[in-house]
């Protein structure tokens, strides 16, 4: 975004998606923060996916869950889950939900993506306080979180020169922010599960103060049609980190 | 400079007590690596003490690499969160079919 040749693409109007996200899969990451110059593994991500089926529709049900190592459960336990519940077909996103417990700190928070696909409801609630429900304007081409991790997964990056940037609209803590994913080439890194992989390069930026640093939020997907995304490495105001695939099945 | 070995083994114990993984390394080398230059500059006469100190940092070591080796990163199932999981979906569908009446 700061560089001259930086090229914004509305990923929906200029490739159409064709989702590789299937039922089933499981990815298991473990994280690991810096601390005194080291990596310590503190917690284990888990993303999967499953068919839902309502008595009209079929859903694609894309989950993500942090959990702490029980060695650090008497320090500062987590346990978070989000969820989105999305079209299989164009992983447009109908409902979300975050249930979080981060060391005795709770919130849930459920966004109803209404049909008029402008307006977004929202519920949430903070440890021990009132239920607040609130109508939010949106742009019709808004994502939660956890449908733009899956996403990713479906650019097709064979169109992209390294250097371009595709711009994505997501909506956190009742707030719309602009995300730009980086294409910055590809790269072989070793994995513990699948071994040498080439990847997709891919740099997250955002204008919000939860993201740190320029190039300092990479992403990592294998280069072939499953492009599942092997390492994370970001970087926050209050330290760094990286996810690191562990184990992965039903891909 | 045994002040600061001893400094740094304390901190090397408080992080082998702690979750803190390969990080106890680091405090716990520099306290031995104090500790066996205070050895060989000390009388030998006065040599007891920072060998007390160099075997208790070499245990100490030993711990961190055993602690390293032998506890596993495990994430202890909770059938709470399992049945807010469970609940969760219940509740979403519920509003997924409401959401589909308004359609």
């Amino acid at each position: 975004m700061k560089k001259i040749g930086f090229f914004f693409v509305g990923l929906f109007l200029i490739f159409p998606v064709a989702a590789q996200i299937h039922s089933n899969e499981k990815l298991i990451y473990a994280g690991s923060y810096f601390l005194s110059g080291m990596m310590t593994n503190v917690a284990q991500v888990t993303m999967s996916t499953e068919t839902l089926k309502t008595s009209k529709k079929s859903y694609l049900h894309l989950s993500v869950e942090a959990a702490t190592f029980q060695k650090w459960d008497s320090y500062f336990k987590i346990r978070d889950l989000y969820e989105s519940y999305v079209d299989p077909q164009n992983l447009k996103p109908s409902l979300y939900q975050r249930n979080i417990y981060e060391g005795g700190y709770t919130k849930t928070e459920k966004y109803t993506f209404l049909p008029d696909g402008k307006t977004l409801k929202s519920v949430s609630q903070r440890k021990n306080g009132p239920v607040k429900t609130n109508l939010v304007s949106i742009n019709p081409k808004t994502l939660d979180v956890v449908t733009l991790i899956y996403k990713l997964r479906t650019i097709n990056f064979s169109t992209i020169q390294p250097g371009q940037s595709i711009a994505f609209q997501t909506i956190f803590d009742e707030k719309e922010y602009p995300v730009w994913i980086k294409f910055l080439g590809k790269e072989t890194i070793s994995t513990s599960t699948l071994g040498k992989q080439t990847c997709f390069k891919l740099s997250i930026s955002s204008k919000t103060n939860k993201l740190k640093g320029t190039d300092k939020n990479l992403i990592w997907i294998t280069a072939d049609s499953r492009k599942i995304p092997c390492l994370i490495e970001f970087s926050i105001p209050v330290g760094s980190g990286r996810v690191s695939l562990v184990k992965a099945s039903g891909i | 400079m045994i002040t600061i070995s001893i400094f740094f083994g304390v901190l090397g114990i408080v992080f082998v007590i702690l979750p803190m993984g390969t990080i106890a390394f680091l405090p716990g080398g520099i306290a031995l690596a104090l500790s066996i230059i205070a050895y060989f500059v000390s009388e030998k006469s006065k040599r007891k003490f920072p060998y007390i100190l160099i075997v208790l940092f070499v245990v100490l070591l030993l711990s961190a690499g055993a602690k390293k080796v032998f506890v596993k990163d495990t994430v202890k199932v909770e059938k709470q969160f399992l049945k807010e999981k469970q609940e969760s979906k219940q509740e979403a569908q519920k509003e997924l079919e409401d959401l589909e009446n308004l359609e």
